[in-house]
């Protein structure tokens, strides 16, 4: 093994950052978790049939046990949810569809009741759950809650654009509904009869000025975020660099490390989690406007400025809310505001729009967290290894390998026309979607262009991916020529990044085959029993 | 149970004649906070988008209720209203019915 291999490996022992994605990642939003966006998804569709369609997957309340009864996880009916897309290259948004939730009980609000009390002498008590009996595709006249929502595109500016609803493509209607989560086995049959009942759920929609139908689904899905979060927070208490020759890791005939964390799916321990995504899939045409066929893209959840506590709280009014949609979390590329925002500015950033992306320039082009890395751990590396080296962070001031990767995108890749920094998921809608068991799961840094940080896919191992670049990936040649051959690309040098070319992992692996290959995606979420089903 | 928040007996009728007594200060006040919170409003951005970091506005010091209801009548896609040079008061304290007429009138 190389002396930068090892040194590489010395340096895992460090407090690296918490790689939750977008999961209670500010301090505010963990106080507000049905307006938490967790993950942000966009690619070009792989489903067969599919090509010409953008998939756009949001994420909203992290780390739902599935047992979460009685209440389960409704989203918030005073908030509002948006995925906007900036065609153009201005950071400002050119289209955005808004998400409004409605929650009602059955019986007009006054909710299921049985009569309870002896023959002759009854009275009318309302019961305490969301649902009274079995559910299934063929009828859900058991459930005592019900959640809709409705869908409407804005052109232009958010606030100030024009506003048009999102129909049914089939019935013309502006209300859809949220399948009621996954209660359990019991409720609804078998995962197979969730699935089912879930289905009826994904709805086809006139989009305003597009002339081919999209789909919509919003439901409750199995988190698709995988990540080792216990050991990571625990001042990465492993060795995160493979251990193994794990093919799509750090295959042959790179060397292992011995000691280093191999990839297994136990260490993912989101994997027992469920989540609620926002899914749409739109037809490329309808989304890259007159750009150049790239499109960024970023999730928002925003309350009314005020919000007053009824003091006699009732189901349909706990509370009444005025004034303006006030931002309360914003999610485009996973990872950022964990990995490279300051704590005092993690909400801050939640609050602001693309646009003003400037203020957090020193974030990217100068990122604390490696200065700190370097300054905690240089000298036991040094003694350890009986080296001396000046760094083991990146060295190449401004990070512009990492302004590239967060801030502009790739040049001939997901760079928009016009080049404004700004932190948006970017997609090229004209690179072919790759099927799902020929996706690589490190995307571009593997040699697979229609992978991250081209646009995102389920199967993308964002987390290590992210450690990579961090540590200097970028300044290393990545294999994106003909027939694998490395590609310079000019950001940075090796000599720059000591530790870039180390296979950093954090174990917990992931690939397209872990997942659905239609819409939405996502798999069935985990049944809330019996006990061991989650 | 209070005077206040029972609407019932002297304490209302104190609460009445408050009121009728504060109405030249209320509007007074009314138009303090509205400056307070044009001004909070200027902080931000120009044209080109640039951010602008001006001198700290000068603290305004203004009643919670007040700003409540200034910032309840604002629509729903304007620009949120910043609060960071506001030095709210809270008149309301101990009132949880201090907002009932703005909960009951079913407007929001």
């Amino acid at each position: 093994m190389s002396k930068h291999r090892w040194i590489g490996v010395a340096a895992l022992a460090m407090p690296l950052a918490a790689f939750a994605s977008s999961h209670r990642e500010a301090p505010n939003i963990s106080r507000l978790p049905t307006l938490d966006a967790t993950d942000l998804y966009m690619f070009n569709s792989y489903e067969t049939g599919r090509s010409g369609y953008v998939t756009i997957l949001a994420n909203y309340i992290p780390l739902q046990d599935s047992y979460g009864g009685p209440n389960y996880f409704a989203l918030d009916p005073a908030g509002l949810y948006e995925i906007h897309i900036d065609n153009t290259g201005d950071a400002v948004e050119d289209l955005t569809f808004q998400f409004q939730f409605t929650n009602t009980l059955a019986n007009n609000n006054a909710g299921i009741a049985l009569n309870i009390g002896p023959t002759g002498n009854t009275k009318s008590v309302a019961v305490p759950l969301k649902n009274v009996g079995p559910i299934s595709a063929a009828s859900s006249a058991n459930l005592n809650f019900n959640e809709t929502y409705t869908l409407t595109l804005v052109t232009g500016p958010a606030r100030t654009g024009t506003a048009t609803p999102v129909t049914n493509a089939t019935t013309g209607g502006t209300t859809f509904t949220r399948p009621m989560d996954y209660i359990g086995q019991k409720t609804f049959g078998s995962d197979a009869g969730y699935a089912a009942y879930a289905a009826q759920y994904v709805y086809p929609v006139t989009i305003p000025g597009c002339g081919s139908p999209g789909r919509v689904f919003v439901g409750q899905r199995r988190e698709g975020f995988a990540v080792n979060l216990g050991e990571t927070f625990d001042l990465v208490n492993n060795v995160p660099i493979e251990g193994d020759n794990d093919p799509t890791y750090n295959p042959a005939p790179a060397a292992p490390f011995p000691g280093g964390i191999t990839q297994n799916p136990a260490n993912n321990v989101l994997a027992g989690k469920n989540i609620t995504t926002l899914a749409l899939e739109i037809p490329a045409a309808c989304l890259k406007g007159t750009g150049n066929g790239v499109i960024g893209a970023w999730t928002t959840a925003s309350e009314r400025q005020v919000r007053i506590l009824n003091e006699n709280a009732s189901f349909a009014k706990p509370e009444v809310n005025g004034g303006a949609w006030t931002q309360v979390s914003r999610l485009g590329m996973p990872l950022v505001n964990e990995l490279v925002i300051g704590i005092p500015d993690k909400d801050h950033f939640n609050s602001s729009v693309p646009s003003n992306d400037a203020q957090f320039a020193n974030y990217v082009t100068n990122p604390s967290l490696p200065a700190l890395l370097n300054a905690l751990f240089l000298a036991p590396v040094n003694a350890t290894l009986h080296t001396n080296l000046a760094n083991l962070a990146p060295t190449n001031f401004p990070r512009n390998d990492l302004v590239t990767a967060f801030l502009t995108g790739f040049k001939g890749l997901n760079q928009l026309a016009t080049v404004t920094p700004s932190e948006l998921l970017r997609l090229n809608t004209a690179v072919a979607p790759i099927p799902a068991p020929s996706q690589k799961a490190l995307g571009v840094a593997a040699g697979d262009l229609a992978g991250f940080p081209n646009g995102r896919r389920p199967g993308d191992d964002v987390v290590d991916i992210a450690l990579r670049v961090v540590m200097g990936a970028l300044c290393y040649p990545l294999p994106i020529g003909a027939n694998g051959a490395g590609v310079n690309l000019g950001l940075c040098s090796p000599a720059d990044a000591p530790v870039g070319n180390a296979a950093f992992t954090d174990g917990a692996p992931v690939n397209a085959l872990n997942f659905d290959q239609t819409f939405p995606y996502l798999k069935t979420p985990l049944p809330g029993s019996p006990v061991g089903a989650q | 149970m209070s005077a206040s928040r029972s609407g019932l007996g002297q304490g209302s009728e104190m609460r009445v004649a408050a009121g009728r007594q504060g109405r030249g200060r209320r509007g007074r006040r009314r138009g303090l906070i509205a400056a307070a919170l044009a001004l909070a409003a200027l902080v931000g951005c120009n044209e080109d988008n640039t951010v602008t970091v001006p001198p700290r506005p000068a603290v305004q010091t203004v009643p919670f209720s007040a700003v409540v209801d200034q910032l309840f009548s604002n629509s729903a896609n304007s620009m949120p209203v910043p609060i960071d040079n506001l030095d709210v008061v809270y008149d309301v304290n101990e009132d949880p019915s201090a907002f009932d007429a703005l909960i009951l009138s079913g407007a929001y």
